[in-house]
């Protein structure tokens, strides 16, 4: 049980971080079309900051959605069977997005910056879908032997 | 030893004493409610007869007259798009009002996917509103209920000034020409543009604006001596206080000095070539609000002072200024406990503070 709480962590941390660099450089990519120039010292110093800057935030996001996500995912696999890897995936990919697109709901702005064009929001879905799949291959053996001993 | 304990003393004393002082400089008015139980109140302004007009962001136009809200609103208002920070927003008295009885109204229009700042005009006879005109749509349109800007001044000329909000998801239309978020416009009070505008003639550039790179424009005025005085949110920090001149870029958001709500940097810059740098900025913020520029007989000690009502610093603030530089302010109102959503002078020089809440309170400072 612990392992599966730190190969979850583990994977929300990863699209963390993954969204916060190109959250980063999206806006950043924003700024260089005012026709200011960023050197790369600003850009490593933006994006060092952003990760911590964003961490809490991204990690309660990411957390939560992948939790939701992921138990769907889980019953998904058990209900409908196919490859865990893709059922992951396919939830860290939309799972943040949909999460971000409920918060716009009742917020009305949207809380990642990157995430207001849909490119960006595609980014994102990216990122989080790497989740995904760092979870399905952490988790792959365990899974793998409860289904064996179901 | 003894010389020791008078010196602290008498430091002591002198401390208490210019505190003193400056406690009774600072309460030297006294605060009365005129009315109560608005919903969230937004602007207000002063008729020549001495009805006052105040709007509440639900969506309605009251009137204060005796000294006594009247219970019914003013009829013929516009359906306004009430949602987030959308709503009625702020109520301008033409300068000829005495020969057209023309007043101007800004609000939100739309609904939650397509929404956008309006202004109208029309004569305000009695309690209802006629010959209601459109002069202004902020185009394009948003999804957001938020950053609507929605102040309006008249200049010297006779022109109006208006503000418009970048709509907070789409901030980066500030920089664009092509759109009128984000920007200070200016426009005849007939719903024309004036030939003299920065941007006429450009087949880049909305003739409307007036300047661009504002976030949040929470007030404008046009000072005694011409000056067009603004004010806008910042995002968490960098709340602006600007002096708006046409065709100048203010920066927002390839420069700011607030950072997103959710942490992340919005630009890793402070100042750029071609951008105008803000007279004084807060952070953290404050929430400007409202603004006026106090040139009343009451308070002869504030007159060419600038007064900023603060929504979540719960002050208003009163600006001494040098020209164009802010060389001093002082923090008011703290007792009223209140988020101040706007701050004007009167016709007899009374200051109006509206608080922000839905049974929001118009108060009136006098000299005690």
């Amino acid at each position: 049980m612990m392992k599966m709480i730190a190969f979850f962590l583990i994977a929300v941390v990863d699209a963390a971080i993954l969204t916060s660099i190109v959250s980063t450089q999206l806006v950043l990519a924003d700024v260089t079309s005012f026709g200011l120039t960023v050197s790369f010292g600003d850009r490593l110093q933006t994006t060092l900051h952003d990760l911590l800057g964003l961490a809490v935030p991204l990690l309660l996001l990411i957390g939560l959605c992948f939790l939701i996500a992921f138990f769907i995912a889980r019953r998904a696999i058990r209900i409908v069977g196919g490859s865990r890897m893709i059922w992951y995936m396919a939830a860290g990919f939309m799972s943040v997005p949909a999460g971000i697109i409920v918060i716009k709901f009742f917020m009305g702005g949207t809380l990642l910056a990157s995430a207001r064009t849909p490119l960006g929001m595609l980014l994102v879905a990216c990122c989080c879908m790497a989740g995904g799949w760092v979870y399905a291959y952490l988790t792959a053996r365990f899974e793998n032997r409860e289904s064996a001993d179901a | 030893m003894r010389k020791t304990i008078l010196r602290v003393t008498s430091v002591f004393l002198t401390i208490a004493l210019l505190i003193m002082a400056g406690v009774t400089a600072a309460a030297d008015y006294k605060v009365k409610v005129v009315a109560r139980n608005l919903e969230y109140p937004w602007s207000i302004a002063f008729l020549p007869n001495g009805e006052l007009l105040v709007t509440e962001r639900a969506g309605r136009l009251r009137m204060i007259r005796n000294g006594e809200l009247i219970e019914y609103s003013v009829n013929e208002v516009p359906k306004v798009y009430v949602h987030g920070q959308g709503g009625l927003f702020d109520v301008l008295v033409d300068l000829d009002f005495q020969d057209n009885g023309r007043i101007f109204l800004s609000y939100a229009a739309g609904d939650r996917s397509s929404n956008a700042l309006h202004v109208i005009s029309a004569r305000l006879k009695g309690a209802t509103l006629y010959d209601v005109k459109n002069i202004l749509t902020v185009t394009p349109d948003k999804n957001t209920p938020h950053h609507y800007g929605g102040r309006m001044a008249m200049m010297m000329d006779g022109t109006l000034l208006v503000t418009s909000g970048d709509g907070f998801d789409f901030r980066e239309q500030a920089q664009s020409l092509d759109s009128l978020l984000g920007k200070v416009l200016r426009i005849n009070t007939d719903g024309s543009i004036p030939h003299d505008n920065p941007f006429v003639g450009r087949s880049d550039a909305r003739p409307e604006i007036f300047s661009y790179g504002n976030r949040n424009p929470q007030a404008i005025l046009v000072s005694q001596n011409g000056i067009v005085w603004e004010h806008e949110h910042g995002p968490k920090g960098g709340d602006e206080l600007n002096i708006i001149n046409p065709g100048i870029n203010y920066g927002w958001p390839a420069i700011t000095y607030g950072m997103d709500y959710s942490g992340a940097f919005i630009s890793p810059f402070t100042s750029a070539k071609g951008m105008r740098q803000p007279i004084i900025y807060w952070t953290p913020s404050i929430a400007p609000a409202g603004m006026m520029e106090y040139q009343g007989q009451a308070f002869p000690q504030w007159r060419g002072n600038l007064f900023v009502a603060a929504l979540a610093e719960k002050t208003v603030r009163r600006l001494t200024l040098n020209g164009r530089a802010v060389v001093d302010q002082e923090i008011m109102f703290t007792e009223l406990d209140a988020r101040f959503r706007d701050v004007r002078v009167g016709p007899d020089g009374a200051i109006y503070l509206l608080t922000d809440s839905d049974s929001g309170i118009v108060y009136k400072v006098v000299p005690k």
